[in-house]
Formats: structure tokens, C-alpha cells, sequence
């Protein structure tokens, strides 16, 4: 079973209702991201979203869209922001869902992506407008 | 020729729907609505009426003699869309939104502007109408277009300033979008060029394809025969796609899109999407974008705030690829000379964005011969320019 759906079966075995958790990746910092990922974790968040920056966030409003301009202040990009979930599966085994907008995901390449985010440990994608047949 | 775009709003690989769920439903509706329509002889008609008693058109099609023997090569004539009401053809697509937009039963129009020009032109038909309008625009172009905001605020349309990003062009399509998510029930977003998400850059080509179809008529009339080149400049693309579709057909017929140069193409501060940029996705559409390597929108310039944005419509890409339109830029400094080219051959002041497109013809007419004949899309009036315009000479007025 997957990361996502073992933590639901969990949390209904225990009649609880899920926490959820956001944070936008890079802001301030990559290396923040992956100290607070480990922070929600071990303060009992179920799974954790991770926004990836994107310079112009249509379907965000404004705190999103500066946490994103801090972010790329910061230099976060999609590739690093894989290697630091890489570097968190050695840590947490937290549910990690990635928030992007499509064109982020269309210039890693759509096939690269859904790859690299697997093999990151990745759980899950939520994209802004991609097409619903990705990476399955 | 195939029909363009395909039933999911494709030309070839562009264009195509890249929204958030919550908007298909809306963009479903005006599809349909705007199917509808356009099969209805009564908004057919209702179009042909305002375009003809409140626009102006058909608009003229001017020979300019005295530009023509400056350049010393082939006939130019101008496609005087400077004189649309409201200053630029941008009310052509206007009408014919709010008219949907009445048919759909909402009371409530939202805009993006650049120039300043689109949304005057939505506040209009809002006033028009009877419509309550609120059009985003980016705190850059306010300071650049402060003209154009005063005259939305006189038509009793709510002015809503952007602070985010880059302050232009693109950040009041995100605001704009923003809003048409949260109220898309009462609201109808009257998006300004061929962009967004299907159907818009189909419906706003065919609002504007007017253009087009009067040049045609108006050349074979002046000259007995098509132009040798069609040349208009290219924001988002709507008076240049519109002037263009008509002649698509016509493979002996030219087709120049001039894109923003602006500091020029090495300095990296234009907004010249052909020359630099790459495939991605934008506002709800694939098409050229001016992006990084991580699809991280780029910045912008221009001294024209009507071309001043980092995509270009879904078609004029697929025109682009095809080869069927070929793409040039010219930079601040030729439109600069070319908007007082203008003004002293002529006595015309065109909008800094339709000064680009002169621009080109500064360099193509003297390359022809006298035999040959260029059309150029004079797609507005300058004095919305006068101040950016003085500002750049140095003048305090
Ligand atoms: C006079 C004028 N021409 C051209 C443009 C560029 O838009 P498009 O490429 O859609 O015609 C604008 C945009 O504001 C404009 O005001």
C-alpha cells in the first residue's frame, strides 16, 4: 500500500480526521523546508504538501504568491526541491504530496518528472491545470 | 484549409484549456454560448449594428502618399483602426463580449488592461450595457497609462491596482483570473487579446477578424489586387491575427508580426517571445513564452505597455511554426522614430504599440519597389502616448 493510503487507513483505524499540511518549498529556504517538514511531522501532521514556486500562481492568493517570491528569491527549483524529499525519506515517512503549476512540471518533462518525483519519494501531485492522465 | 482550433481548442500543439478546475464549467458555457451566437442571424446583425453606429466602422483604409514617397519604395496604406471609438480596435472584441455577455444573463464584467486601451474599451461597453466593470491593471502601467485610468474611472468603472509581481500586464491577467475564479457565477472575464484558455483566443480572433475582411474589400477596391505584405504588430496578437485571417488563404500574401524589441533582443529586456522564448504554458493556454530554464515567467519590456507581456497567442505560434507568419521585432528607439515619422509625413499619431509595425515598414518599403504594396495595421490613436512619449524626450509638461 502507498504512503497516502496507509496513513487514511491509519487514521481511520484510530476514528480520527487527517491534518494536513502546507508548506511552500524554499521559503525562505530548502533547508528550512526540510526542518519544518520534520517539525510537522513529529507535531503529528498526516501529510504534508509541498508547494513548488511558481512566478506567477493564477490559482493562489497573495500570501501564497510572496512565500513563492521568497522561494525563488532563494533559488529553489523544481530539481532541488526533489533532492530535498530525497534527502527526507533517509529522515521521515510522512506522506509528500507536491502542489505545482503545470508549466513547471511541462519543462522538467512530464515522463522525467513523474519518474524522478517516484524515485524521490514523492506520494502524490497536485497540479494546477495538468492534464488528469499524468504519471499514472 | 483545416478549421482551427480542433473541438478542445488546439491549434496544433498550442493553445488548449491549463485552468483550474473551477473555471471549465464557465469556460464551457461561454463556448457554448458563443456557438450559439454565432450561428444566430439576430446577434449577427446586433454585432454588424454597433459595430457600424457606435465603433465607426468600416473604418478607413488610408493610402499614405507622403510616407510612401519618404520611404521610396513599395505603397503603404494604413488600416485606420485609430479611428474605432474609444481609440483602437480593441473595442471591436469589447462589443462583441459584452453582447455575449448580456445573452448570458451576467451583471458583471472584470478586465485585465496594458495599455490602458482594452480596458477602456471594456468600461465603454460596460457604460453601454448597463454593467458593473472592474479591471485590474498593474501599478507600472497605471503610472505609464495614468490618462487611460482616469478616463475608465469617468466611465464608472472600478480601477483595481496590482501590486504583485512584475506590476504589468501579466499580474493583472492573474488578478483578473483570481476574481473570474472566486465570482464566476455573476461575472463574465472579457479577456483584451487572442489568449487564455479556450475559447478565447478563437472568439476574440473572430470579434477582430472584422479587420481583415474590410481590408480585403478595401485593397481589391484601391488596387485591383491583394497586398504584396500584411504588417501589424503583435501584443497578444488580436489586431494582427484579425487583419491577418482573412488573407491566410492567400498564399502570395506576406504576413509580418512585429513583437516588441525593446532595449533590444541582446540586452534580455524586450518582450519578443519568437526571438528568445520557448514552448510553456501560461494564463490558461500553451503557447511561446519568455521563460527560464525552470518555466519561471521572465520580465518584460517595453516602451509600449500593450506588447509588454511574455506570451504570445496560441496561434501565432502554430502560424509560426508552420511558417505561414513570420515574426520580426522592432525596439523602443525604431518605434520612437517611427511614431515621429508619423506624425510629421502624415499628421498621424499612432499608439506606441502600432508604431512598432511602422517601424518594420521603415525598413521593408525601402526594400520594394514602387509596384509592390504594404498594409499596415494602425491598430490606435497616440494620445494616450503623449505623456510617456514626453517623458521620453525630456519634456516636463
Ligand atoms: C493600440 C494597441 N495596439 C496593439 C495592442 C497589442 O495587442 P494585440 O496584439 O492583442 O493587438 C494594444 C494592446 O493594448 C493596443 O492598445
Amino acid at each position: 500500500m502507498n504512503r497516502i493510503d496507509s496513513a487514511f487507513q491509519q487514521i481511520k483505524e484510530r476514528g480520527e480526521k487527517a491534518l494536513i499540511a502546507y508548506l511552500m518549498a524554499g521559503d525562505p529556504t530548502l533547508e528550512d523546508t526540510e526542518a519544518y517538514v520534520q517539525q510537522l511531522a513529529d507535531a503529528g501532521a498526516d501529510i504534508i504538501e509541498l508547494g513548488v514556486p511558481f512566478s506567477d500562481p493564477i490559482a493562489d492568493g497573495p500570501v501564497i504568491q510572496q512565500a513563492a517570491e521568497r522561494a525563488l528569491r532563494s533559488g529553489t527549483s523544481l530539481k532541488k526541491i526533489l533532492a530535498t524529499v530525497r534527502s527526507l525519506r533517509t529522515k521521515t515517512q510522512i506522506p509528500l504530496v507536491l502542489m505545482a503549476y503545470y508549466n513547471s512540471i511541462f519543462r522538467y518533462g512530464e515522463a522525467a518528472f513523474c519518474l524522478d518525483a517516484v524515485v524521490a519519494g514523492v506520494d502524490g501531485l497536485a497540479s494546477r491545470a495538468a492534464s488528469s492522465t499524468m504519471c499514472r | 484549409m483545416m478549421q482551427l482550433p480542433d473541438a478542445r481548442g488546439r491549434f496544433g500543439a498550442f493553445g488548449g484549456r491549463y485552468v483550474p478546475e473551477t473555471l471549465i464549467p464557465a469556460l464551457d458555457e461561454l463556448a457554448r454560448e458563443y456557438e450559439k451566437a454565432r450561428r444566430d442571424p439576430k446577434f449577427k446583425a446586433e454585432l454588424d449594428s454597433y459595430l457600424r453606429q457606435y465603433v465607426g466602422r468600416p473604418t478607413p483604409l488610408y493610402y499614405a502618399e507622403r510616407l510612401t514617397k519618404k520611404l521610396g519604395g513599395a505603397r503603404i496604406y494604413l488600416k485606420r483602426e485609430d479611428f474605432c471609438h474609444t481609440g483602437a480596435h480593441k473595442i471591436n472584441n469589447t462589443i462583441g463580449q459584452g453582447l455575449l455577455t448580456r445573452r448570458m444573463g451576467k451583471q458583471r464584467v472584470i478586465a485585465e488592461t496594458g495599455a490602458g486601451q482594452h480596458g477602456v474599451a471594456v468600461a465603454t461597453v460596460a457604460a453601454l450595457f448597463g454593467l458593473q466593470c472592474e479591471v485590474y491593471m498593474g501599478t507600472e502601467d497605471m503610472e505609464r497609462q495614468a490618462l487611460n485610468v482616469f478616463r475608465m474611472r469617468l466611465l464608472g468603472t472600478t480601477v483595481t491596482a496590482v501590486h504583485a509581481g512584475s506590476r504589468t500586464l501579466k499580474d493583472a491577467i492573474s488578478e483578473a483570473m483570481r476574481d473570474w475564479t472566486t465570482n464566476v457565477r455573476t461575472t463574465h472575464y472579457i479577456l483584451g487579446s487572442v489568449l487564455g484558455a479556450h475559447p478565447y483566443p478563437m472568439m476574440i480572433r473572430d470579434f477582430q477578424s472584422v479587420i481583415g475582411r474590410e481590408t480585403r474589400k478595401q485593397i481589391l477596391q484601391a488596387e485591383g489586387r491583394l497586398p504584396d505584405y500584411l504588417v501589424a504588430c503583435v501584443g497578444g496578437g488580436s489586431n494582427s491575427i484579425g487583419m491577418f485571417t482573412a488573407f491566410l488563404k492567400d498564399k502570395k500574401v506576406k504576413m509580418v508580426g512585429v513583437e516588441a524589441g525593446g532595449l533590444g533582443i541582446e540586452s534580455g529586456k524586450h518582450a519578443a517571445r519568437f526571438a528568445t522564448g520557448s514552448v510553456g504554458v501560461l494564463h490558461g493556454t500553451m503557447t511561446y513564452l519568455l521563460q527560464d530554464d525552470d518555466g519561471q515567467i521572465q520580465l518584460t519590456h517595453s516602451v509600449s505597455a500593450g506588447l509588454d507581456y511574455a506570451a504570445v497567442g496560441p496561434e501565432h505560434a502554430f502560424y509560426k511554426e508552420a511558417e505561414r507568419i513570420s515574426y520580426t521585432s522592432a525596439t523602443d528607439e525604431e518605434a520612437m522614430a517611427a511614431f515621429d515619422l508619423l506624425c510629421r509625413t502624415e499628421g498621424l499619431m499612432p499608439a506606441l504599440e502600432s508604431a512598432h509595425a511602422v517601424a518594420h515598414v521603415m525598413k521593408l518599403a525601402p526594400k520594394l519597389t514602387r509596384s509592390q504594396v504594404i498594409v499596415v495595421n494602425l491598430s490606435g490613436r497616440g494620445d494616450k502616448d503623449v505623456n510617456q512619449v514626453a517623458r521620453i524626450k525630456g519634456v516636463n509638461l
